[in-house]
Formats: structure tokens, C-alpha cells, sequence
């Protein structure tokens, strides 16, 4: 365990859930609006057998754990010391590029939904130092402060839903016919990337976890509200605006939470609303920080330390400011506007995505039982 | 060390805030000088640029601050709206109505519509008002009085339209939807009349808006219009009848009505190939006595003239806006929508899209209604009978 205190895995599937919401609010309704149009909502329901695939192949794989071990540990084991350090720092760095990701479209978000024509690096600064800070400290901490969050995110989120599904039409929802089926699974295609997503990046701390037996049956439980959560979104925003406006939109969630009156006398909530969701691009971030440099750690041959001074650069502790200077900088360069972040949200990433997690990961657990190390 | 850590986020957490005092983002505002602005009118200026017209709300009975300005671009005549209030910061979160002038609308409105789906400002669910043979300005202007803004003026007829009418005044969102996916929208209209009609006492120049039906805008541009009554033949057609009046007339007897309800329902005909050949419209009213014409009793050959005269006044509104929508092409009534839904399998199998079947199908509406006596009052006042 190397010094680091074991939490429940209850904690890291809370910091799951929030750490979901960024993506989620974020790329789900437009993106399955643009596939499968008014009947996007159904591509929910849709998408939760592939991600059911997934959490049984992560748990096939993880079940080959030590206590004590991480998904880079697993990949060390089964390709041996070189080529699994070399897929581990390959993971690392995709975090610490996503991460980059993240902190810019946080911030686009912001200069989108309440503060035009500003520029993104204070939003990208902040996020970032405050995603730094994080990482410096526990593991457990993050997974503590989630936990925390959580309850009162869902509670403004199923507030708003609430609220404006009193202007929802049922004209936009229906009808969903036969013909609807094929862009319905296209339209799965973004929930499933998200969470198959969210789903590996916590196979990389379930080290810091105590192992429970029934991993495939507790994350399954956890997928269902994660599921009526994105279900949700999408009827709602689709419901109001219809599939055609929905998928035009950069970010028709907050769009929508513009319209928002609470018994008509509280309007423009949105300000407060967007406020909010830094709680979960702060877990995101400070999350992908943590796991990039715990990994690149490992693979660099340092034995991992919990907490410690920030300034504190023993035990391979300047990797995490290393990573953050990493994530910083992609984030400068990675779009110079939010057309040039659009293709990165649309193709890049949820390519590179797919090809880690479908391609390369369930590549190297077979070849772990090729060579019969895992 | 930690101390430090959580003094500089909290440092940073304020960063984000209007703490800043307006170092991260230009839009920081002092909310005593905020200026609400609560309708906004775009005409079409010359060389295709913007008149913007504003009305900011009456505060503590100070009558409501109106400006024009004109410029290239929207944000250009807000810029220069701005120029023109010094002391005051104009604020357009709160806008509750957008005119347009018919100028505007002729020459599309879709770039007005993807100024307010882009705008942090504006909410999509604005309602949209086309103001028909005039210009948006001149409403806003001339609408505002002592007591009264454009903005009262135009919810007053906002619940005009939803209640009497049973109708909709639509949203930015609602007619962005209704463009995208059948090419037509329908946007409500108001006309000017001079305040004098209803006022003898009101300043010349003061104006107030009327319900005049709908624009019909196809490919965002205003295509033509339908009369309030055609608008309410439309009504009738989704089911909806508010609690507005009717003056009918059969022979000998006339009353005025007040609408109580309808059901209404659409039956296709399918041919060989799949495409819709008749439409089978059928619609029931009912309604109540609000006013006899005449001073006799309201006996059962009365009702049942009044009943014939209901529907066939209702039956002449739904099929002239009918001929309108095959004449135009245009399914700005959303036939095609209530179609999908109820037979989504065959609607989707057509071999045409419906908006190109529209022009060959063939309605057929059928109109019943049922006029009662409101309060169950037999007799009118006065006469003998009285209340069963």
C-alpha cells in the first residue's frame, strides 16, 4: 500500500459520479441530439449494455489485483517492467493532455454561459491551481471532499431539472419509432465514451482502495443512477428546445438553464448554476492530476507518498508539479478558440479515448494472459 | 504551509467572482446603475443595418425610458444605445418581449434569432412579437405613456392571445424548432392603433399594439399573413378554444358566445404509395351564451341555428387557413408534427416529405359544436322562464 490509507470504494464511486457530471452536462445532450435527434433519450437506455461490457471487462481485469495494486501496477504485471511502465506513462500523459482539455473547456464554458468575450486564463489558472493544490495532498482527501459535493450538486441538479421540465413538450420526445433504432445507438455513443471513460480512469486508483468482491455488481448499481441522470438531461433539454435546436447548440443544458424560473419571480440562475459546476471540473482535474502522476511515479521508480508539504519535492513529488505544468500548457495551446476546442471535444478526444480503452487496455489484458502474469 | 495553501485559493476563489471589480471580464456592472431593459424592437435600417428600439420597465412611477439607435449590427446599435445613456449601464438580461418590424421580418429574421440563441443575454424563451405594416420602433416608442410601458402593452396581449384566443404567442426557441424541422413557423403579429381610439384624453402619438393573427415566415423571411380568425380556425384545429368570444348569426337569431372548449382530431387517408391523399379533420366546440342578440327566448330551434352558425363560421376560419398553408407550401400550422405522432411508422414511410404533399392533399374538415346556455339562465332577463 506504500504509506497510503485504504478508503471504501463507496467513496471513489461518489467521486466517480460527480467527476461524471463535467462531461456529462457538458457534451451529452447536443452530441446524442446531433445522432439520434428528439429520440436521444432513449440512446441512454441504450448505451448502458455496452457500458455493462466494459465494467465486466474492468472487473475481470482488476480481479486480478493485489491489495494494494492499480490498473498501471496490473499492466506492469501483465506486459512486464518496460512495456507496461511504457503503456502506463502512455495512459499518464493522455490524462495529463485530457486534463489540459478539461481546464480549457471549463473555462469556455464560463466565457459561453455568463462571461462573454473574456479571456479563458484566469478560469484556466484558477482551476489549475486549485486541481495542483489537490493533488499535493491525499488521495482520500479528494475522494472525502466528492463525497461531500455530491448531495448538493444533485440536489441544484434535480432542482433545475424539475424546474424546467414544466416547459418540456412531448411533440420534441416523441414519436420514437423502428427507424429510430440505428441513430438511437449512434447517440449512445457519447454516454458510453464518458463513462467507459470514468470507468478506467478509476480502475488507476482502485489501488488506494480496499478490493470488494462483487466489483462488477457495485459499479453496475452505480451505473443506474449515472444512466436516469443523462436520460434525464437529455429529455429535458431536448424537450424544451427539440432535437434540431438542441444539437446546434455549444452547451444547450446551460442554454436552458437561461430560460429557468423558480414560480416566476427568481430568473437567470444560470450565473449560479455554472458557479456550481466548478465543483466537479475541480474533482475532474485534480483527479486526472493525481493519477497521472501517481502513475508516472511508479513507472519513474518512486515510491509513492501521500500528503506532505507542497513544496516538498522528495519522493518524486515534482512529477505532480511536472504534470500540472504539462496540463497548463496544453491547455494554452490546444484550441485557440472555441471552434478549434469544438473538433477536440467531438473527434479527438473521444477518438483517443476510444482507442486507449477499447483498443490498447483490453489488448494488453490479453496479453497478460497470453504470457499468464495477470 | 497549508495556511498559505488555503489563504491563496481562497484568494483565487475570490478571483472569480465580481470581486474582481471588472479585472478578469469587461461586463462588470453597479447594479444601482443598472437601466432594465424589458422589450427591444429591431427594424431593418438602411443598408440592411439594425434600428434597435428599447423600453426599460417603469420604476417607483417614473414613466418607462424609450431609445432608438441604428447601426450595422445588433451589438453595434447596443453599443450606441449605450453611447446615449451615460449614467446608466443598459441591461438586457431581463428582456421579456423582442419586436420585430415588418421590414425586418420580409427581409428574414433568422439572423435576429441566432443573435438571441448566441447571446448570454437573451433566454430562448422569449416571446416574439412581428409587428404587421409597421415598424417595431414605432411601437416601442409610441407605446410608452405615464402609466404604461410597451412592455405591459405586449403582456396584456399576450394574455389576450393564451386566454380568449386559446392561441400562443410563440418563443425564439419555438419558431427557431418550427424552421429547422418543417421550414415554416408561425411568429404572432399586433398592429398599431392610435391610443386615441379607446382614450380621447391620450396624447396623439401614444400607441398601443392589437392582435392581428400570425405572420407566416418560411426559410425566416415573412411570407404572408393569417387573420386572427384564420389564427383561431387554427386553434380550434389543435384543441384549443380559450375563453374568447364569437358573434353569430343564423336568420333571425343572433347571440354572442363565449368558447368553453374543443376536441379535435386528424385522420389521414393513405393512398397506394404510401403518400397522404385526404385528411380527415374533425373538430367539436362547445360554448355558452354570453350575450343574446335579441330580446326572445332562447328556445331549442335557437340553440340549434346558433349551433350551425357556430360551426360553420368556425369550418370557413380552419379552411381558409388551410388553403393558405397548401397554397404557400408551408405547414406553418404543424399538421405534419400532430401526423408524425399519432402514425409515426407510416408518416415516416411517405415517399415525399408532407411540406411537398401539401399543396395535393385534400382536407376535410368537419366542424360540431354545441352552444349551451351559460349559467343554465333559459330566458333572457326580463322575459318570462328565468333559470331552471
Amino acid at each position: 500500500m506504500n504509506g497510503r490509507e485504504k478508503s471504501a470504494p463507496g467513496r471513489l464511486r461518489a467521486m466517480c459520479s460527480m467527476v461524471l457530471l463535467a462531461p456529462a452536462l457538458r457534451l451529452i445532450p447536443g452530441r446524442a441530439a446531433a445522432y439520434s435527434g428528439g429520440a436521444c433519450w432513449l440512446s441512454m437506455a441504450v448505451a448502458a449494455p455496452f457500458i455493462l461490457l466494459d465494467i465486466w471487462f474492468l472487473s475481470a481485469f482488476m480481479k486480478n489485483r493485489a491489495p494494494g495494486e492499480g490498473m498501471s501496477e496490473l499492466l506492469c504485471r501483465a506486459l512486464g517492467r518496460a512495456a507496461g511502465g511504457a503503456v502506463s506513462a502512455l495512459f499518464s500523459l493522455w490524462f495529463v493532455f485530457y486534463c489540459g482539455f478539461i481546464l480549457r473547456s471549463g473555462a469556455d464554458r464560463f466565457i459561453s454561459t455568463v462571461y462573454p468575450s473574456s479571456a479563458p486564463w484566469v478560469f484556466v489558472g484558477v482551476m489549475l491551481f486549485m486541481g495542483l493544490a489537490a493533488a499535493l495532498g491525499a488521495e482520500k482527501t479528494l475522494q472525502s471532499a466528492a463525497a461531500v459535493f455530491l448531495p448538493f450538486m444533485a440536489a441544484a441538479l434535480t432542482l433545475v431539472l424539475i424546474l424546467a421540465f414544466t416547459t418540456v413538450s412531448a411533440e420534441n420526445l416523441l414519436p420514437v419509432t423502428a427507424a429510430d433504432a440505428v441513430p438511437v445507438l449512434k447517440g449512445a455513443a457519447p454516454a458510453a465514451d464518458v463513462c467507459c471513460a470514468i470507468l478506467t480512469d478509476a480502475c488507476f486508483l482502485e489501488g488506494g482502495s480496499v478490493k470488494s468482491p462483487r466489483r462488477f455488481r457495485d459499479w453496475s448499481l452505480w451505473l443506474i443512477p449515472q444512466l436516469v441522470l443523462m436520460l434525464a438531461l437529455c429529455a429535458v433539454t431536448v424537450g424544451n428546445f427539440g432535437g434540431e435546436l438542441t444539437a446546434k447548440m455549444n452547451y444547450p443544458f446551460f442554454a436552458m438553464i437561461r430560460s429557468v424560473r423558480i414560480i416566476k419571480s427568481v430568473e437567470r440562475i444560470e450565473a449560479l448554476v455554472v458557479a456550481l459546476w466548478v465543483a466537479p471540473d475541480f474533482v475532474l482535474v485534480s483527479m486526472l492530476l493525481i493519477i497521472a502522476s501517481r502513475t508516472l511515479m511508479k513507472c519513474a521508480g518512486y515510491v509513492s507518498r501521500e500528503g506532505g508539504a507542497a513544496l516538498d519535492m522528495t519522493h518524486g513529488r515534482f512529477i505532480i508539479w511536472l504534470c500540472a505544468l504539462g496540463a497548463g500548457l496544453v491547455s494554452v495551446f490546444i484550441a485557440p478558440d472555441s471552434f478549434a476546442l469544438e473538433l477536440f471535444s467531438a473527434k479527438i478526444i473521444p477518438g483517443l479515448n476510444i482507442a486507449l480503452i477499447f483498443v490498447l487496455l483490453p489488448a494488453c489484458f490479453v496479453a497478460g494472459k497470453i504470457r499468464k502474469t495477470i | 504551509m497549508k495556511k498559505v495553501t488555503a489563504a491563496a485559493l481562497a484568494l483565487s476563489l475570490a478571483l472569480l467572482s465580481g470581486c474582481s471589480g471588472g479585472s478578469i471580464y469587461a461586463n462588470y456592472r453597479e447594479i444601482d446603475r443598472l437601466l432594465i431593459i424589458q422589450t427591444i424592437g429591431i427594424d431593418r435600417g438602411a443598408d440592411g443595418g439594425v434600428v434597435l428600439s428599447i423600453s426599460a420597465g417603469r420604476l417607483g412611477g417614473e414613466p418607462s425610458v424609450c431609445m432608438r439607435a441604428e447601426g450595422p449590427s445588433i451589438s453595434e446599435a447596443r453599443d450606441l444605445l449605450q453611447n446615449y445613456a451615460p449614467n446608466e449601464v443598459l441591461f438586457y438580461s431581463h428582456i421579456n418581449c423582442v419586436v420585430i418590424g415588418e421590414g425586418a421580418a420580409k427581409a428574414g429574421i433568422g439572423k435576429y434569432l441566432d443573435y438571441i440563441q448566441r447571446s448570454v443575454d437573451f433566454r430562448l424563451d422569449t416571446p416574439i412579437f412581428l409587428v404587421k405594416g409597421g415598424n417595431a420602433g414605432d411601437l416601442v416608442m409610441g407605446a410608452a405613456g405615464e402609466s404604461r410601458s410597451v412592455t405591459d402593452v405586449l403582456e396584456s396581449v399576450k394574455r389576450d392571445v393564451e386566454q380568449s384566443d386559446g392561441g400562443k404567442v410563440y418563443t425564439a426557441a419555438e419558431i427557431a424548432e418550427a424552421l429547422s424541422f418543417t421550414g415554416a413557423a408561425l411568429v404572432c403579429c399586433v398592429e398599431c392603433a392610435a391610443e386615441t381610439g379607446a382614450d380621447p384624453n391620450a396624447e396623439k402619438s401614444e400607441v398601443t399594439a392589437i392582435p392581428s393573427g400570425c405572420g407566416i415566415l418560411m426559410s425566416d423571411a415573412l411570407a404572408g399573413y393569417i387573420s386572427p380568425q384564420e389564427t383561431r380556425g387554427l386553434n380550434f384545429l389543435s384543441g384549443s378554444t380559450g375563453s374568447g368570444t364569437m358573434e353569430l348569426s343564423a336568420g333571425k337569431y343572433r347571440a354572442t358566445v363565449s368558447m368553453d372548449g374543443a376536441e379535435a382530431s386528424l385522420e389521414p387517408v393513405w393512398a397506394e404509395d404510401g403518400s397522404i391523399k385526404f385528411i380527415n379533420a374533425a373538430v367539436k366546440l362547445r360554448a355558452g351564451i354570453a350575450e343574446p342578440g335579441y330580446l326572445a327566448p332562447l328556445d331549442e330551434n335557437c340553440l340549434t341555428a346558433l349551433d350551425g352558425a357556430l360551426a360553420d363560421e368556425a369550418r370557413g376560419w380552419i379552411n381558409s387557413a388551410l388553403a393558405r398553408s397548401k397554397t404557400l407550401s408551408a405547414d406553418f400550422a404543424g399538421l405534419g408534427r400532430a401526423l408524425e405522432l399519432d402514425f409515426p411508422v407510416k408518416y415516416r414511410a411517405m415517399p415525399r416529405s408532407f411540406t411537398d404533399q401539401l399543396p395535393d392533399i385534400i382536407f376535410n374538415v368537419s366542424v360540431t359544436a354545441r352552444v349551451g346556455r351559460t349559467y343554465d339562465l333559459e330566458n333572457p332577463a326580463g322575459l318570462p322562464g328565468g333559470a331552471k
